[in-house]
């Protein structure tokens, strides 16, 4: 019993604080994010598997981690309320080249991030070229140009 | 499917704004937790140590008011000179057997020189070099349980000292 707790504990403890760090944290990984996720991962692996080092233990671990992912995506799929506060929404930054600069810093994303997507993913090269940029659910800024005449 | 301008997106700003506001307040949450565990709450500092009794005493407890399960933490038991010389060289240390069902001593100092079972816990047997001088005893164990746990150290036919420890899972 005692290794299906520790992981359910672990879940959503991880799951809570990845959340109230907010997209940026770990969404649009930095190479620093990933430093970040390696120390995580460390030291949470030994709260979950403690000191037995059976393959059983293992077992469960992995098995309790999957089925409460299963469980959750069922969740989310059925209840827009979980989904939301879980996933969160899409969030627009700019709209018609102008950047939202509330939100924007609400969100932690300054007009650099979004240039370097508008670069990155569209080719653009200045603001008033970008038509709408938007905050995903999963951190990374997706960017629609604005048609060229 | 929402619409904003062009944009088929769910957006939804009132729920966002709400989202920004809890998560503001919960990272001065995380803030608050880490100077707590700072203070010991979760462990060794100052809001954890305690100490039963005073330092002239027959009998001293210092002990951590919350430990962690499988974690070290240690008792440290002073005894008092005896005032009046005497030419007993032993101490009897007890331990509450319900206390001993929830940790796992590994290791007294100095070690004792006997261990005797007896009805309700157990009792150390240890030589004392000089009567008259205080002694200090420490135990090291670990928590196997969590949860409170409730213990007793006492003098054989002497003091009892009663303390409660917080372990965290």
């Amino acid at each position: 019993m005692e290794p299906i707790l520790r992981a359910t504990a672990v879940y959503f403890f991880v799951m809570i604080v990845v959340r109230i760090s907010g997209r940026r944290t770990l969404g649009e990984m930095t190479s620093f994010d990933l430093v970040l996720l390696l120390i995580i991962s460390e030291a949470t692996q030994n709260a979950m598997i403690g000191d037995n080092f059976s393959l059983t233990n293992c077992f469960l671990v992995v098995l309790t981690l999957c089925t409460l992912d299963i469980g959750l995506s069922l969740l989310k799929e059925r209840s827009r309320f979980i989904d939301k506060w879980i996933d969160g929404l899409p969030t627009i930054l700019v709209e018609n080249g102008k950047p939202l600069k509330e939100r924007m810093s609400k969100a932690r994303v300054n007009e650099e991030d979004i240039l370097e997507a508008g670069r990155t993913l569209q080719g653009l090269e200045r603001m008033d070229q970008i038509k709408y940029a938007v905050l995903e659910r999963s951190g990374q800024i997706t960017v629609i140009a604005k048609p060229t005449d | 499917m929402q619409r904003t301008g062009s944009l088929e997106i769910p957006q939804d700003q009132k729920f966002q704004e709400r989202y920004w506001k809890l998560q503001r307040i919960a990272w001065i949450g995380m803030v608050i937790m880490l100077i707590l565990a700072f203070l010991g709450l979760f462990g060794s500092g100052p809001l954890s140590h305690a100490t039963i009794g005073n330092e002239d005493d027959p009998l001293q407890l210092k002990f951590q008011r919350f430990g962690l399960f499988h974690a070290p933490t240690t008792l440290e038991v002073h005894i008092g000179g005896d005032r009046v010389a005497s030419e007993e060289t032993e101490v009897q240390l007890e331990l509450s057997r319900a206390y001993l069902d929830g940790v796992q001593i590994e290791s007294i100092e100095p070690e004792p020189e006997r261990v005797v079972a007896i009805p309700g816990g157990v009792n150390y047997v240890f030589l004392r070099g000089d009567p008259l001088r205080s002694t200090r005893i420490q135990i090291h164990l670990m928590p196997e349980t969590y949860g409170l746990l409730r213990g007793e150290v006492s003098l054989k036919d002497g003091p009892s000292l009663d303390f409660l420890q917080w372990i965290y899972p």
